[in-house]
């Protein structure tokens, strides 16, 4: 049997892991190695939800890590091997609503997770116009017209 | 900018009660705000510029450039010359996301003083620098009676604005150009001359003249391609030399490399090399590519890139009278090289612009290199015109 690691999350509820799985996180892992993780580790800052979230993840990535391992050699040509299944699930992953999903990247970099904190950034963020990303963080437009033409113009490499 | 959107659309009117009160970028510490953006890409920072101001400032942040560094971001940058030999070259940023679609974006236009020819780039801190070369419009080839030049162009990266800099003291057109200890230097391109060679300190902002060279080098010659191989410079000539002359800035030392860079062996007629771990890579007109250690006059292939052979070899196309790879390959992160070449394309009558990132593993108990395509695609079309107007003039990666 591993040894299992304990996270009560923010309103208290506990959750579970192998080790293996919380070595994930390089915050635990310190903590780990630091020998402090006796009595459970609060989670202040994440709710049940996201931390279920989280923990899956992990599981996830430490099963596929085990697996490619088992097949290691087991590559095409390309060497693209296996890794496509886990990009699939990274993919399912990330649909979740908004307010999640950035809770899951405030996690992840809390937990310092970079997997997870690539997935969850690019997810909201990567190939968004300007309009989408201010409606998604909810923020006001504060360039005058003629400031926003600059701007414009000064990244308009990007747009062409 | 492909992402689908379909997992949030843009009319999202779910504002549940439950959502999270830090749901918004602008509740981040900057710190916070910044290990997200760094994860992203160079055309989505052009958009959170254009969001608002404090973005636009996080962005142009010397801090994210750090951060991005320390994760081991670059960009690639290719310089095309698109509309044949007399047209200014364009800059293009190429995006290494595999799921970007739009792989090759230019940049914002070089200014006219950009040269057209024989200029020689290096890439250091955060910019690239584009040094002497020619703006003659009138003949097709170079010949030393044309006129050099001794501006020197830095693009700025980060913001992809040119600037001057300081010119050198002596024009110079197929010079070539090294960086050791964050000091670019700079040689030949020149007649024989008290300062055949020189050196730029960024810091100083100033041009300083390099011991003279070995009185055996008294004629002009233009250098292909310059190599930098344990801390001293080698210029590669256009033709096979024996001999190599390097600078060694460390000791102060001009030098000969006594073994000869052999690339006859090869049978290309347009060899390309270029240096990652100290190994010397080339690619034939096939796509098979060759390894020799410094030291080494033999070539061995890499193994493990018969995909990449095939598909030089036996295109998707049906029919394709040109994939020669470009005389361009180049380095990045120190271990990969990328690989260009060119495609016509019968469907749409676009000469297509391919490029492949190849990994190295070195096994040094079998005494072989295995090589890995990390991807391969085509980055950009160019419509109405054959592949013969097209060239790949020069290409730098840059820690952005």
């Amino acid at each position: 049997m591993s040894k299992k690691i304990i996270f009560e999350s923010s309103e208290g509820e506990s959750f579970e892991v192998d080790e293996a799985v919380a070595l994930e996180c390089q915050t635990i892992k310190n903590m780990i190695e630091d020998d402090c993780t006796d009595g459970g580790i609060p989670l202040a800052n994440v709710n049940s939800a996201t931390l279920t979230k989280v923990i899956d993840y992990c599981k996830k990535h430490v099963e596929a890590a085990a697996a490619a391992e088992a097949n290691a050699g087991d590559k095409d040509i390309y060497g693209a091997n296996k890794d496509i299944e886990l990009k699939t699930w990274d993919e399912e992953f990330v649909k979740v609503d908004q307010p999640l999903l950035f809770d899951l990247m405030l996690a992840a970099n809390f937990l310092i997770i970079p997997g997870l904190l690539d997935l969850t950034c690019k997810t909201m963020m990567r190939g968004k116009t300007v309009l989408q990303i201010r409606e998604i963080f909810h923020i006001k437009k504060d360039y005058t017209d003629a400031e926003e033409a600059e701007v414009r113009k000064e990244n308009a490499w990007a747009f062409e | 900018m492909s992402e689908s959107f379909s997992e949030e659309p843009p009319r999202n009117k779910k504002k549940k009660p439950s959502m999270s009160p830090s749901f918004s970028l602008s509740s981040l510490p900057d710190e916070v705000a910044l290990s997200c953006m760094a994860l992203l890409s160079r055309s989505d920072h052009a958009s959170l510029s254009r969001v608002s101001k404090r973005y636009r400032s996080l962005v142009a942040s010397p801090e994210l450039f750090k951060i991005r560094s320390q994760l081991g971001y670059s960009c690639f940058y290719v310089c095309l010359s698109i509309h044949g030999p007399y047209s200014t070259p364009r800059w293009f940023i190429i995006s290494r996301e595999k799921t970007v679609n739009r792989l090759m974006t230019p940049i914002p236009p070089c200014p006219s003083s950009h040269p057209l020819k024989g200029f020689s780039v290096v890439s250091l801190d955060c910019g690239i620098y584009v040094i002497g070369g020619s703006i003659t419009r009138k003949r097709e080839y170079f010949r030393s009676s044309d006129p050099p030049s001794s501006s020197v162009l830095l693009l700025d990266c980060r913001t992809h604005t040119w600037r001057q800099v300081p010119s050198m003291k002596v024009a110079r057109c197929e010079a070539a150009a090294g960086v050791v200890d964050g000091k670019i230097y700079v040689f030949g391109g020149c007649g024989h001359n008290e300062t055949y060679g020189e050196v730029f300190d960024p810091k100083t902002q100033t041009w300083t003249t390099l011991p003279p060279v070995p009185d055996s080098v008294k004629e002009y010659v233009p250098f292909k391609k310059t190599m930098v191989m344990g801390e001293k410079i080698y210029p590669v000539p256009f033709w096979n030399s024996p001999n190599l002359l390097y600078y060694s800035p460390n000791e102060g030392i001009w030098g000969r490399r006594m073994k000869d860079v052999d690339v006859s062996k090869i049978g290309t007629k347009s060899y390309c090399f270029s240096m990652a771990e100290n190994v010397l890579y080339s690619c034939d007109d096939y796509g098979n590519m060759f390894w020799s250690e410094p030291e080494d006059s033999d070539w061995n292939k890499v193994e493990g890139l018969g995909a990449l052979h095939n598909h030089f070899y036996k295109p998707l196309a049906s029919f394709i009278w040109d994939t020669s790879p470009c005389d361009e390959l180049l380095r990045t992160f120190g271990t990969n090289i990328l690989i260009f070449w060119f495609k016509y394309n019968p469907k749409n009558t676009k000469v297509d612009i391919w490029c492949a990132e190849i990994s190295f593993e070195r096994l040094h108990d079998k005494g072989e290199i295995i090589g890995k395509i990390e991807w391969l695609q085509s980055v950009a079309g160019v419509k109405g015109h054959s592949s013969s107007h097209l060239e790949v003039l020069h290409s730098a990666y840059v820690n952005v």
